[in-house]
């Protein structure tokens, strides 16, 4: 058996055995995601000045 | 509850949805190198425990894809040198095409060194370089080139004599 021979039979055997797959993670729902994308966000924008209150008569 | 223990447990929340992504991709490692569905998951859920307790998780994500590679393949490790391989010889693979010739080659796999079975696992299952295989193992480079060759030639020595 030679080592091309030998190699392609184990990368064959572990392709083969695999576990069975899980549910992939829906990556929009992760809140770690949300809560990262949260925190970020108010910085990409610029602060808006809040405008001072007309005083009352 | 304090601030600090509520931080705490912020952390380890994002820490544990974290792992959680990456369990498909550490339940198939772990089942290639020990070669058992069952021992796979029991090695993914010791190594996420000990990923949870870790003190310095890192916060990058390919640092975070390396240090749950290398606990997945070190836990793996732990099982093949601690828990008697030859006990639970390759009954527990999934179904396969060729189970016959599957069930074989994990016999054979099952009586190489644990350092041989890795290193194949992870070349050749997992198609990882001989760096990736370096820094998962904490190995220099010239050590993967020969504990590879030993590998394989310890597997063709088992294979033929078969």
């Amino acid at each position: 058996m030679t080592d091309r021979q030998l190699n392609a039979l184990l990368a064959d055997h572990y392709d083969r055995i695999n576990h069975p797959p899980q549910p992939e993670p829906d990556f929009n729902l992760i809140p770690a995601l949300n809560k990262l994308k949260s925190q970020i966000s108010p910085c990409l924008k610029p602060i808006a000045r809040r405008k001072k209150p007309e005083p009352q008569p | 509850m304090t601030y600090n223990q509520t931080l705490n447990q912020s952390i380890l929340g994002d820490r544990a949805e974290i792992l959680e992504c990456h369990r498909s991709e550490s339940l198939r490692l772990a089942l290639r190198i020990t070669g058992n569905a069952t021992v796979a998951e029991d090695v993914v859920q010791s190594a996420f425990l000990r990923l949870l307790q870790a003190p310095n998780f890192p916060v990058l994500i390919p640092e975070i894809i390396r240090y749950i590679r290398r606990t997945v393949t070190n836990c793996s490790i732990d099982h093949l040198r601690y828990q008697n391989p030859h006990a639970e010889l390759s009954e527990n693979l999934p179904n396969t095409e060729n189970p016959q010739l599957d069930l074989e080659i994990n016999q054979a796999l099952s009586q190489l060194a644990p350092d041989h079975r890795v290193i194949l696992a992870l070349h050749l299952g997992e198609g990882y370089s001989y760096r990736e295989i370096a820094d998962t193992l904490s190995i220099p480079m010239g050590t993967v080139a020969s504990r590879l060759n030993q590998a394989r030639s310890e597997f063709k020595k088992l294979w033929e004599a078969k």
